[in-house]
Order: C-alpha cells, then sequence, then structure tokens
C-alpha cells in the first residue's frame, strides 16, 4: 500500500457505514519501522486511529470496526506527529553522514501490519524501511549507503 | 585522503542534526580550528529560525557523529551542551588567532599568499591544506584561491604560518585530486623524529 493512496481516504464505520472523517496524516513508530496510528484533523483538533483498531485499509477507503475508534493523541510520538510539525510527503531526506537524499515522495506499507517497507524518495531512489532512523520535524534520518562519503558512526 | 574534503566555510551554515531524533539543534556559526593541533576542535553555534543568534552552547568534534554537505549530524540532542571548559576555552583563545588574512611562507623565504579558507578532511577533522588567495605571480588563474597542502604539524605565529617550500609542486586550484596531493606533499617530506 502506497502511503499517498491512503491520505485524504474516507474513514468508515463498519458498524455503522457512517463516514468519521478523512486521513490528514499517520503516526509512524520510526524506531519499530511501522505505522502505529492514523491522524484525522489537524493540531488542536486531531484525533488519532490507532492501528489495531482498522480493520482494513483499501484504495477507496479505510474502514474501521466502531464509530469510537477516534482517540485524542496519547503518547509523545501521538503528539509530535498530532502536532503537524513533521512532514510526511515532502519531508526532507538526510543520511546519517549529513548528505541530502532528496525528499520523501511516498512511503510503502504493509495495509495488515502497517509495518514500513520502502521510502521511495524524490531523486527516484527507494530506501528499505530498515534503514530508518528517526523521523522529526528537520528531517528523516536514514542509515547512509556504504559507499557514501562522510565520517562513519 | 580518501574521505570527503570541504572548505571550512562550506560548514557555516549548516544545521546540526540528531540521528535520534531527526530535529535540527542548532545551526554552524563558525568553526573553531587549532593551527598547532592542525585539527578543527569543534563548532561555535547560531539558534535556528526567528529566535537566530549566537549561542553559549558549542559542539566538540568528540561529540560529532558525522559531516556531510548537507549537515553535521550528532548522535542525540545532548552532544550540544554548554560544552566541555576546555572547548570554550579555546573558543576564547582562538578569538583573537583567527588564521583567516594570515601569510604563508615557505621555509625558503617566499611568501606563497593569504589564508582565505581551510580545506577539512571531514572523517578526521584534520585540516590538511590552506585556500589561499596567492600573490601574483602564483596566481595562475585570476581569482581562482589556491589550495596548499600542509604538514601534519607545522610552524604557527601570530599571522604567519609556515611550510616547506617543497610544497610548490603541489598547490593545486580544484579540490578535485587535492586529496591525492595532499598525500604525495606529506609522504616525500623527511620523517619527523
Amino acid at each position: 500500500m502506497l502511503l499517498t493512496t491512503t491520505l485524504g481516504e474516507k474513514v468508515v464505520s463498519k458498524a455503522s457505514a457512517e463516514t468519521l472523517g478523512s486521513v490528514d496524516g499517520v503516526v509512524i513508530d520510526a524506531a519499530n519501522r511501522k505505522i502505529t496510528g492514523l491522524r484525522l484533523g489537524k493540531g488542536r483538533k486531531a484525533k488519532i486511529v490507532p492501528w489495531d483498531t482498522v480493520s482494513g485499509v483499501g484504495t477507496a477507503a479505510v474502514i474501521v470496526e466502531e464509530d469510537d475508534a477516534l482517540r485524542d493523541p496519547a503518547d509523545d510520538v501521538e503528539q509530535r506527529f498530532a502536532s503537524g510539525d513533521i512532514t510526511l510527503i515532502g519531508g526532507r531526506v538526510l543520511s546519517d553522514r549529513g548528505n541530502s537524499r532528496g525528499t520523501v515522495a511516498d512511503v510503502e506499507y504493509d495495509g495488515d501490519t502497517g509495518a514500513l517497507t520502502s521510502i521511495h524518495t524524490s531523486q527516484s531512489t527507494t530506501i528499505d524501511a530498515d534503514r530508518l532512523r528517526a523521523i522529526g520535524a528537520y528531517a528523516w534520518v536514514v542509515t547512509a549507503a556504504d559507499d557514501e562519503l562522510g565520517r562513519a558512526l | 585522503m580518501t574521505g570527503l574534503l570541504l572548505r571550512g566555510t562550506d560548514l557555516n551554515g549548516l544545521p546540526v542534526v540528531s540521528i535520534g531524533d531527526g530535529e535540527a539543534l542548532a545551526d554552524i556559526k563558525d568553526v573553531v580550528y587549532s593551527p598547532d593541533r592542525g585539527a578543527l576542535l569543534g563548532f561555535t553555534l547560531n539558534k535556528r529560525g526567528f529566535l537566530s543568534g549566537p549561542m553559549k552552547a558549542v559542539l566538540a568534534y568528540e561529540d560529532v557523529a558525522a559531516v556531510g554537505r548537507d549537515a553535521v549530524m550528532v548522535k542525540e540532542p545532548s552532544a550540544v551542551t554548554e560544552g566541555g571548559e576546555s572547548l570554550a576555552a579555546v573558543v576564547d583563545e582562538s578569538a583573537g588567532r583567527n588564521v583567516l588574512g594570515d601569510d604563508v611562507l615557505t621555509d625558503g623565504g617566499r611568501r606563497l599568499g593569504e589564508v582565505v579558507d581551510v580545506v577539512v578532511e571531514v572523517s578526521s577533522g584534520e585540516v590538511v591544506g590552506y585556500e589561499l588567495i596567492g600573490d601574483q605571480e602564483l596566481q595562475a588563474h585570476a581569482g581562482r584561491p589556491l589550495l596548499v597542502p600542509i604538514p601534519a604539524t607545522l610552524a604557527v605565529s601570530g599571522t604567519v604560518l609556515m611550510v616547506p617550500a617543497s610544497v610548490e609542486p603541489f598547490i593545486r586550484d580544484d579540490l578535485t585530486g587535492f586529496g591525492a596531493a595532499v598525500d604525495e606533499f606529506r609522504s616525500q617530506l623527511p620523517e619527523e623524529a
């Protein structure tokens, strides 16, 4: 599944068939390379749909089990992603050796588990998700390519 | 010199980014260089964004995880600190001893020019050369500064940097190939006792 497809999709309750909103962003646990929730709305009005309440992600809609799947952002990671400080598509990609790798063009992930597969960059390169080290307000930090110049850790 | 060579002034203004959380902590204000040791000691910093202005905190080179073309990377935000007393002392000391503008003389008594930048091998922080506005007869291409390899150690006074006269064939005008010139120059120097 591609993140650009999921962003903007309707979030529909399986129980009532009501539309609860649309996907404005996702919460990513960078350490575990996994989408842990969907974000609806922005800033103070932001609500989170935890990934474990999502029953299906399709090409037309995201289906959740119940109408009450939405909740306020809870932990630090959710707060950071809810605040809108972190840029997903278009976010700067930086290697851990301090070289630019372009910006995030798309993110490929497993629609069942939320596990990230790869990051597509504006430089038309694909970076394996297991190279992701952190996502912050300034940049997505990825492990440098082996032949990249710069000081190794 | 297999690593990445950069000019010292190329680093000015680069963001300091934490690998641990992807946040930018500061911008590089200036490089702190010890001519005696031939190496970068660290960086002075500016605040980022609207609050920009000098920070008290400094970044020691030993706390730097990587220096690239686009950012200076640290492992964790804690790397940007009030600085060890040693670095703070060197920053004060070096403020009165800027190598930029110093004259470079050979031990044959020739003046090569005036320092406008330093060339750093970023993996070690070692300064391997100076960029000069050369004296007229040396300056083959008008307006293009000269790159002069320096030995691992050299004599430094307040305003004069002394290099061996044998450096002259190794002067270059481009960073490409400069690493090789540094290696060749250093390999033909007599062994130091």
